[in-house]
């Protein structure tokens, strides 16, 4: 499954599909309409964990950047939030 | 665009708050976007005030944002009473108020980082109030865009 840890790692298209229970082909298609963003080196094509967090979260790439940016704080804003709710008269 | 074609949204305070803070965030994101109507209630804005204070975002800041990007309702119960009147669609009673601005302002969604914090089913059973992040709710709005040859 995919490493999220690790945003170098890259992935075959063939193991693509097995993760996302697709057929190769139909990697290969979404490839050629950018909906799977890859990298060509020479003949193969290889593709970035970073680019496939976003099929398994469900978000285009930059809503999924966009809402890891608010997210880098929430908690901080959770807290704040929380102290001042429970005073709420 | 018409504001009563607008779809309208109740957002939690801590969306305003995370908007006021990143302006490249999912949160400034949804808050700018011309298509929405984004609701506070009364209550939401006393404590998004209070919140501003304890984070030093400036008044000033925060005064443009209300006036540009949301619209209040105007909550009559006390805090109290909203706790024990929504009290089984919340998960802590201190946020008892934020589902009843939703319910007041006639929303749809109810947009939030606190997804935990509300009791979805409850909510969608009595009210069709669907709640999620800034980010799922901009990628539903985008999923509903009609394409143009």
């Amino acid at each position: 499954m995919l490493n999220q840890a690790d945003p170098l790692k890259v992935y075959t298209p063939e193991q693509v599909a097995a993760m996302l229970q697709l057929s190769k082909n139909t990697v290969y298609e979404l490839i050629g309409r950018g909906e799977i963003v890859a990298k060509k080196i020479g003949k193969v094509y290889r593709i970035s964990a970073r680019s496939l967090s976003c099929i398994f979260t469900g978000l285009d790439a930059d809503l999924y950047e966009a809402e890891k940016e608010d997210l880098k704080q929430i908690p901080k804003v959770k807290e704040a939030l929380s102290r001042v709710r429970a005073q709420l008269k | 665009m018409n504001v009563h074609l607008k779809r309208r949204i109740f957002v939690d305070s801590d969306v305003v708050i995370s908007a006021l803070l990143f302006g490249t965030g999912a949160a400034s994101l949804l808050l700018r976007e011309k298509t929405l109507s984004c609701l506070i209630s009364s209550v939401s804005l006393t404590e998004i005030i209070a919140v501003s204070q304890r984070l030093a975002i400036s008044k000033a800041k925060l005064s443009q944002l209300i006036k540009e990007n949301l619209i209040q309702v105007k909550l009559t119960d006390s805090v109290s009473a909203l706790k024990k009147k929504y009290e089984m669609y919340v998960v802590h009673a201190e946020d008892a108020h934020i589902v009843a601005g939703a319910i007041a302002a006639q929303s749809q969604f109810l947009v939030t980082y606190n997804l935990k914090h509300y009791r979805r089913d409850n909510l969608k059973a009595d009210f069709e109030i669907l709640v999620m992040s800034p980010g799922i709710f901009l990628q539903y709005l985008r999923s509903q865009q009609v394409r143009t040859p």
